[in-house]
């Protein structure tokens, strides 16, 4: 029966099989293991002439694969994030590599993506509680002593289910955050700045601008590091500031125009454009709560007297 | 010159360059294989995109001695596996397939229509229905609903809906007039 199958995909992936021979393939798809399927795939593979992808769109998805992972720009970085809370299994075999002596079959990987204009509460495999905001990305998985370890793009809150054995690790660019039973945020939504910080717990923190030396944070203790010139700033954290988003509010604290609008962007799920430039940097405190994204524009034009127009998702500020 | 080995090495020491160079070795063969697969150029091209996503993500763990293009179609595995399997099951894809079988056997491989051309083809022949001829099309086909189900809905008789799903199929195959489309109806 499975060469039957094999040889029927043979054909689809030749482009010439009969609408009854595909019908007939789509009932046998069902009970086709996906390993059966991948090794049909690669044979079929083998024979079959190459056709390289058009020049335009590789350009265009390593355009998009940059904005991603180096600037971490996240209003593209939303657009190449699903349309809808996508999570991901693949084994971790496939991750740490088909000859991974440590690789057990039990051992899963695990993604999830929120667009822009959501946010979601999610229980990691190890218990762990997390908070994604917004246009944010957090991969879990273990490494190969079996230690737990997160990678995020954007913005999360961290209750860290304790298990002394296997350290927790939360990897944001240059960053690793080893966790010790903890709750924190991160925010890692700037391309310049990733803000950690620690509501109780304890968590240290190793990146190359620590040159291998772990600082320890204590609970109340907001620590940024900068991307460009590698640098650690420890202060007091505004709990309410920091963590306000997991409640549902956007709050901000002298944070420039341009941020907030960032904020509300990813909040809300649109695209702003800002035309008048003069006041990008002009710096501003407050708080949103279930106010509607129109509530939001009219309070921030009485104060800056700025007009703006909305266009379906697009608003433009001028 | 193209050294797989050092390009490996840099790229679990975190080499955005190195990470680049692969890319730029390695996108054909991701694209060329998830094309044959799925035969839908923007599904291989997401493939390509997750796929090296997935590859930067991971780099500090990459475990691979050799064979790096192995190495990269086998994070592109559980995409292409799931993408093949959804897609399959689109009645949509049914039609397609019928569509190719319709096509002149000389065309050579590069004229083959793929799905997402196919689809973009009946999106655009959607626009010529009536507001109530649409919708009715879509829950039949999209929501895939049954007559009674979308008469329900509606509040309208069953014979009505019959009427309306004709007559968008009627409209659809004059719209895409030229190209050899067939629909598989079901009443």
């Amino acid at each position: 029966m499975l060469s039957r199958f094999k040889q029927l995909y043979k054909k689809y992936t030749g482009g010439n099989i009969r609408p009854e021979e595909f019908k007939e393939m789509h009932c046998s798809l069902e009970s086709v293991s996906d390993d059966n399927l991948w090794t049909a795939m690669l044979e079929s593979a083998d024979d079959a002439p190459v056709t390289p992808m058009p020049q335009e769109m590789k350009n265009e998805v390593k355009r998009n694969l940059r904005r991603s992972v180096i600037s971490q720009r996240i209003k593209s970085y939303a657009r190449y994030a699903a349309a809808v809370i996508a999570l991901i299994f693949i084994t971790s075999a496939v991750i740490l590599g088909i000859n991974a002596p440590h690789a057990t079959s039990s051992m899963q990987e695990f993604t999830a993506s929120i667009p822009a204009g959501s946010r979601t509460n999610l229980t990691l495999p190890d218990g762990t509680r997390v908070q994604l905001n917004a246009a944010s990305e957090l991969t879990f998985g273990w490494d190969t002593k079996g230690e737990r370890v997160a990678h995020l793009c954007g913005e999360a809150f961290f209750d860290v289910a304790k298990d002394p054995d296997h350290a927790f690790r939360v990897i944001v660019s240059d960053v690793e955050i080893e966790v010790h039973g903890t709750s924190f945020n991160v925010n890692a939504y700037d391309n310049k700045n990733i803000s950690v910080a620690l509501v109780n717990g304890k968590v240290s923190l190793c990146g190359s601008g620590l040159r291998g030396n772990a600082y320890i944070m204590q609970p109340g203790e907001k620590a940024v590091y900068n991307n460009e010139d590698r640098s650690f700033s420890i202060s007091r954290a505004e709990m309410n500031v920091e963590t306000g988003w997991t409640r549902g509010n956007l709050v901000f604290k002298h944070k420039k125009l341009s941020e907030v609008i960032a904020m509300v962007e990813r909040r809300y799920g649109v695209e702003i454009e800002m035309q008048c430039d003069s006041l990008s940097d002009d710096t501003l405190t407050g708080k949103f709560g279930n106010e509607d994204i129109t509530d939001v524009l009219s309070s921030l034009s009485n104060m800056y007297k700025f007009k703006y127009t909305i266009k379906k998702n697009h608003i433009t500020i001028y | 010159m193209f050294d797989e080995f050092e390009c490996i090495n840099n790229l679990k020491r975190g080499s955005y360059k190195a990470f680049t160079k692969i890319y730029d070795e390695y996108a054909d063969s991701v694209f060329s294989f998830a094309l044959l697969q799925l035969r839908n150029r923007d599904a291989a091209r997401d493939v390509v995109q997750d796929t090296f996503m997935k590859l930067w993500i991971n780099r500090r763990i990459i475990n691979c001695t050799g064979n790096l293009k192995g190495f990269i179609l086998s994070i592109a595995r559980y995409r292409i596996i799931d993408t093949l399997r959804q897609q399959m099951h689109e009645p949509k894809f049914e039609e397609y397939i019928e569509h190719c079988a319709e096509a002149p056997t000389e065309v050579t491989p590069e004229d083959i229509i793929m799905y997402d051309e196919f689809l973009s083809l009946l999106t655009e022949a959607k626009e010529r229905l009536t507001p109530r001829e649409r919708q009715i099309y879509e829950m039949s086909r999209d929501s895939q609903l049954t007559v009674s189900q979308i008469a329900g809905e509606l509040g309208i008789s069953e014979q009505t809906v019959k009427n309306h799903i004709t007559s968008a199929l009627r409209i659809l195959r004059n719209a895409i007039k030229g190209s050899p489309l067939i629909f598989i109806f079901w009443l």
